[in-house]
C-alpha cells in the first residue's frame, strides 16, 4: 500500500486504464482467432466438398442427355447430323469435368472409385463410337440390341453408380468437417467467457484499490478544514504520502501554522498594547499580511493624532484640529468628537476676543453674537462685554446728533452758493457764445449780401438774353410760315405734274392700241399678197400648159405676181416700222410710270416738309411763350432780390449790436462770479470743519 | 435670211419676164430649145422641176399622217375630193440638215396619168415659174449621175450679184422609185 501511495494520481489512473485495455485486447484476440478458424472450416467445405459434388451432378445430367441423344439419333434420321455434333460437344464437356475432378480427390478410397468411373466412361465412349455407324448403315435390329443391352447400357450404369458413390463420399466428408468446426467453436466460446470474467474481476479490484487510496486522505482534509472553520486551529494531518494529496495536506498544515502563530499571535500582542509588530507579505498577491499591517497602521494613526492634539492643547493652541478625513468609521468618529469638544471651548473665547477687538477700535455697537452657543461659566463673560458696549454707545450717540445738525446746515449753505456760482458762470459762458455767434452771423450776412448782388446782375443778364431770344423766335415764326407757303406751292405744282403724266400715259396706251389695229391690217394685207402670189404661180403654170394660147395670160400672171410680191414687201416694211414704234411707245410708257412714282414720292416728301414746318412754328411759339414767362419771372426775381438785400442789411446791423451788448454782459457776470467764489470758499471751510467733527463722532459711534 | 429669200424672188421675175418675152419674141421658131420650170427651195438650195410634170401649187392644209409608212411620206390630204399623198422632198433627198419649217412652205401637185395616184411634194417656198434656154442648162453630168441622184442637169441663172445654180430634178424618176410605197 505504501508503494501505491507514493505514485502520482495521474500516473496511477493511466496505468490502471492501460491494464483494462490490455485485458480487452486479450479477449478480442481470443474471439478473433475463433472466428477466423470457423471461417477456414467453411471455406474448406465449399471448395473441397460443395464444388466437386456440383461437378459430379453436372456429369450425371450430361450422361442422361447423351443417352437421350443416342435414342434420338436412332429414331429421327432428319436431325442426325446436328444430334451427332451436340453429342460430341457434351462428351467433351463430360471428359473435361471428369479430368478436372481428379484434383479434388483426397483419399485412396475415392481414388479407386474415380478410376473405376473413368474405366466405365472409356468403355461407354467406345460403345457409342460403334453405335453410330451401325445406325447409319440402317441395321435396325443390331442398333436396338446395342441400345437395350451391350456396353452402352452396362458402362453407363456403372459410370452413373460410380458418380453417385463419389457424391455420397463428398457429402460424408462435409459432415465430418461440420462436426469438427462445431467442436472448435464451442471451445472458443468457453475461452472468451473465461477471459472476460478474469478481466472484469481484475479491473473492478483495481478500481476499488485506487479510489480508496484517493478518497481516504481527501475526507481527512475535509474534516480538518471544517475544524478550522470552527476556530480549532490545533489539528494537523501530518501525512507522509508523496502524491498530490500529500502535497495538499502539507500545504494545509503550513496554513494552519501561519494562522495559529502569526495572525492570532499578532492579534493577542495588539490587544496587549504592543503596536510594534509587522508581518512581512509572502508575495504580491498575499492579502492576509497587508490587511493585518493595515490594521496596525490605522490604530497607530489614530493614537498619534490624539497624542498631537493633546500636546497642542497643553501648549494653549486651541485652533489645532484633528484631520478626520485620514480616518474612516469609528476612528473618524473619535477624531470628530475631539474636534467638537475643542470647538465648544474655543468658539465663545474667540467671540469674546472679537468683541474686545471691536471695542478697542471704538466700535461700541458691537455685541456678543447670540448665535454662538454659550454655556456654564462663559455666560458671565458674555454679559459683561455686552454691558460695556451699550453704555458707551448711548453717550456717543447724543454727541453725534448735535454735530450732524451743524454739518447739515453748513452743507446746505455751500450748496446754495454753488448753485449761484454755477448760474453766473453759465450766464458768462452764454454771453460769450452769443458774442461769437453774432460775429459769425455778421460775416455770414456779408457773404449773403455779396451773393445777392451777384444774383441781381445774373437776373438782369437773363432778362436781356430772354428778350433777344424772344425776338429771334418771332423771326423764326415768320420764316417757318413763309416755308409753309412755299411748300404748299410746290405741292400744287407736283399734283399738276402728276395729272399731266397720267394724261400722257393714257395717250400712249391709246397709241399702242391703234398700232395693234394697224398691225392686224398689215397681216391681212400680207396674207392677201401671199394668196395673190400663189394664184399668179398657178396662173403661170396654167398659161404655160396652154402653150402659145396662154402666152398673154402668162405675162399678166407674171405682172400680178410681181405686184403681189411688192405689196408683200411693203406690208413687211410697215410691220417693221410699227414694231419699232411699239417698242418706243413701250419705253415712253415705262418712263412715264417711273416719273409718276417719282412725282408721288416728291409729293409725299413735300407734305412731310409742310408738317415739319408746322411743327417748327408750334415749337417756336411755345419757346416764345416760355421766354416771355421767363422774362416776367426774372423781373419779379430782381425785385425780390432787392428786398432780400435790404432785409439782410438790417440783420447785419442788428447782429453787430447784439455782439456789443453780449460783450458788456459778459464782463458784468464775471465780476459777480468772483464775488460768489469768495463766499463759496468761506462756506466750504465751514463745511469741512463740520464734516471732520462728524467723522470723529461717527467713528466713536461705530 | 429673209433678205436672201426675198431678193431672188423680187429680182429674178423681171429678168425672167423680159427674157421670156424676149425669147418668145426673138426665138419663136426655136421653142424646142426653151424649157419651162417651176423653181422652188429646199432649205437654202434651189431646185427646179419641169413645168409640164406639175399641175398646180397649193398652200398646205391639214395633212393626215399614215401609219406604218416611211418617214418621207407625210400623210394624205383631201384635194378637191381626191385623196393626195404628200411627200416631204427634203427627207426623201436626205436634206435634213435644215430642220426649221418655213412659213411659206408649199405643196406642188404633180401631173399624173389616170392610173396613177395623185401625189404632192412638200417644199419650202415656190418662188417662180420661169423659162430657160438650153444653153443655160448643163446636162454633161447626166450620164454618170442620172440613175443615182435623179438630177437631169444644172441650170445657171443670172441674178444681181453673179449667177446661181439650180438643180433640175427628175421628178418622174423619183416618183417611180417610191411607187411601191405610195
Amino acid at each position: 500500500m505504501k508503494v501505491l501511495d507514493d505514485i502520482k494520481i495521474g500516473r496511477k489512473l493511466i496505468s490502471s486504464f492501460l491494464a483494462v485495455v490490455i485485458i480487452m485486447i486479450i479477449v478480442g484476440i481470443v474471439g478473433y482467432s475463433g472466428v477466423s478458424t470457423t471461417n477456414s472450416y467453411i471455406g474448406e467445405m465449399y471448395e473441397e466438398q460443395l464444388l466437386p459434388t456440383q461437378q459430379l451432378l453436372v456429369i450425371q445430367s450430361q450422361l442422361w442427355q447423351v443417352r437421350g441423344n443416342s435414342a434420338g439419333y436412332f429414331a429421327i434420321p432428319s436431325t442426325r447430323n446436328s444430334t451427332r455434333i451436340q453429342t460430341d460437344a457434351i462428351i467433351k464437356s463430360i471428359e473435361a469435368n471428369l479430368t478436372s475432378y481428379e484434383s479434388y480427390i483426397t483419399s485412396d478410397d475415392e481414388r479407386s472409385v474415380y478410376n473405376e468411373a473413368m474405366k466405365s466412361w472409356e468403355t461407354y465412349k467406345v460403345a457409342l463410337d460403334k453405335f453410330y455407324p451401325i445406325v447409319d448403315s440402317g441395321d435396325t435390329e443390331t442398333s436396338i440390341t446395342q441400345m437395350t443391352t451391350g456396353d452402352m447400357v452396362t458402362a453407363r450404369m456403372a459410370l452413373s453408380a460410380s458418380v453417385d458413390t463419389l457424391i455420397t463420399m463428398d457429402i460424408n466428408d462435409a459432415k465430418n468437417l461440420e462436426h469438427e468446426s462445431e467442436e472448435t467453436v464451442t471451445s472458443i466460446i468457453l475461452m472468451i467467457v473465461i477471459a472476460i470474467i478474469i478481466g472484469a474481476v481484475f479491473a473492478f479490484s483495481l478500481g476499488i484499490l485506487i479510489s480508496r487510496s484517493i478518497t481516504g486522505p481527501l475526507s481527512q482534509g475535509v474534516f480538518m478544514i471544517q475544524e478550522m472553520r470552527a476556530g480549532h486551529l490545533g489539528n494537523r494531518l501530518k501525512m507522509t504520502r508523496k502524491d498530490e494529496i500529500g502535497d495538499l495536506t502539507k500545504a494545509m498544515d503550513e496554513f494552519s501554522d501561519d494562522l495559529q502563530f502569526v495572525i492570532i499571535g499578532g492579534m493577542k500582542q495588539i490587544a496587549a498594547g504592543d503596536l510594534s509588530i509587522s508581518v512581512p507579505p509572502r508575495d504580491d498577491r498575499d492579502e492576509i499580511a497587508p490587511a493585518f499591517n493595515q490594521l496596525i497602521t490605522a490604530i497607530n494613526g489614530i493614537v498619534g493624532e490624539i497624542r498631537t492634539l493633546i500636546s497642542e492643547a497643553e501648549e494653549g493652541r486651541l485652533k489645532k484640529r484633528g484631520d478626520s478625513t485620514l480616518f474612516t468609521g469609528a476612528y473618524q468618529n473619535i477624531v470628530i468628537g475631539i474636534n467638537n469638544m475643542l470647538d465648544a471651548i474655543t468658539t465663545p473665547l474667540n467671540e469674546a476676543l472679537r468683541v474686545a477687538d471691536q471695542y478697542s477700535e471704538a466700535k461700541f455697537t458691537t455685541r456678543f453674537n447670540e448665535d454662538i452657543p454659550v454655556k456654564g461659566d462663559l455666560i458671565a463673560l458674555k454679559d459683561g462685554l455686552n454691558t460695556i458696549g451699550s453704555e458707551l454707545s448711548t453717550a456717543i450717540t447724543s454727541i453725534s446728533e448735535q454735530v450732524s445738525v451743524l454739518s447739515a446746515s453748513s452743507e446746505e449753505a455751500a450748496a446754495s452758493v454753488e448753485e449761484i456760482t454755477s448760474g453766473s458762470a453759465s450766464v458768462a459762458q452764454s454771453s460769450a457764445v452769443v458774442s461769437a455767434n453774432a460775429e459769425k452771423s455778421v460775416n455770414a450776412v456779408e457773404q449773403v449780401l455779396g451773393a445777392m448782388e451777384e444774383l441781381n446782375t445774373s437776373v438782369s443778364t437773363v432778362a436781356a438774353k430772354v428778350e433777344s431770344v424772344s425776338r429771334l423766335t418771332q423771326e423764326a415764326n415768320g420764316t417757318s410760315a413763309s416755308g409753309i407757303k412755299q411748300a404748299a406751292v410746290a405741292e400744287s405744282g407736283i399734283t399738276a405734274i402728276n395729272g399731266a403724266v397720267n394724261d400722257v400715259g393714257m395717250i400712249i396706251s391709246e397709241i399702242r392700241d391703234q398700232m395693234n389695229e394697224i398691225n392686224k391690217i398689215v397681216v391681212i394685207i400680207s396674207d392677201i399678197a401671199d394668196q395673190t402670189n400663189l394664184l399668179a404661180l398657178n396662173a403661170a403654170i396654167e398659161a404655160a400648159r396652154a402653150g402659145d394660147a396662154g402666152m398673154g395670160f402668162a405675162v399678166v400672171a407674171n405682172e400680178v405676181k410681181t405686184l403681189a410680191q411688192e405689196s408683200q414687201g411693203s406690208a413687211e416694211n410697215i410691220s417693221k416700222i410699227i414694231t419699232s414704234l411699239q417698242n418706243q411707245s413701250e419705253r415712253a410708257a415705262n418712263a412715264m410710270v417711273l416719273a409718276t412714282s417719282e412725282v408721288s414720292k416728291g409729293s409725299v416728301a413735300i407734305t412731310d416738309t409742310i408738317q415739319f414746318f408746322h411743327h417748327i412754328a408750334e415749337q417756336v411759339e411755345e419757346i416764345s411763350q416760355n421766354m416771355t414767362e421767363v422774362a416776367s419771372l426774372s423781373e419779379e426775381e430782381a425785385a425780390a432780390v432787392q428786398e432780400i438785400t435790404s432785409s439782410v442789411s438790417e440783420v447785419k446791423e442788428m447782429a453787430a449790436e447784439t455782439a456789443e451788448e453780449a460783450v458788456g454782459s459778459a464782463a458784468a457776470t464775471e465780476e459777480s462770479a468772483s464775488a460768489l467764489n469768495q463766499v463759496s470758499g468761506i462756506i466750504n471751510e465751514l463745511s469741512t470743519i463740520a464734516t471732520r467733527i462728524n467723522e470723529s463722532v461717527s467713528r466713536l459711534n461705530g | 435670211m429673209g433678205t436672201i429669200i426675198v431678193d431672188p424672188s423680187s429680182e429674178i421675175p423681171e429678168t425672167d419676164l423680159s427674157r421670156t418675152s424676149l425669147s418668145s419674141r426673138v426665138r419663136k421658131g426655136k421653142n424646142n430649145d426653151d424649157m419651162q420650170f417651176v423653181e422652188f427651195m429646199l432649205g437654202h438650195e434651189y431646185f427646179a422641176v419641169n413645168l409640164f410634170h406639175t399641175r398646180e401649187v397649193i398652200t398646205p392644209t391639214e395633212i393626215t399622217p399614215l401609219p406604218n409608212t416611211p418617214a418621207y411620206i407625210r400623210g394624205v390630204m383631201d384635194l378637191r375630193g381626191s385623196i393626195t399623198t404628200i411627200i416631204d422632198l427634203k427627207i426623201l433627198l436626205n436634206l435634213t440638215d435644215e430642220i426649221e419649217q418655213k412659213k411659206r412652205s408649199r405643196i406642188i401637185i404633180l401631173d399624173q396619168e389616170a392610173s396613177e395616184k395623185p401625189v404632192g411634194i412638200l417644199v419650202d417656198d415656190v418662188y417662180s415659174v420661169s423659162t430657160h434656154h438650153a444653153d443655160d442648162i448643163d446636162r454633161n453630168a447626166e450620164d454618170e449621175i442620172h440613175t443615182i441622184r435623179n438630177i437631169l442637169g444644172v441650170i445657171r441663172k443670172n441674178v444681181k450679184d453673179g449667177h446661181k445654180l439650180i438643180l433640175w430634178l427628175d421628178i418622174q424618176a423619183i416618183r417611180a422609185s417610191i411607187e411601191k410605197d405610195l
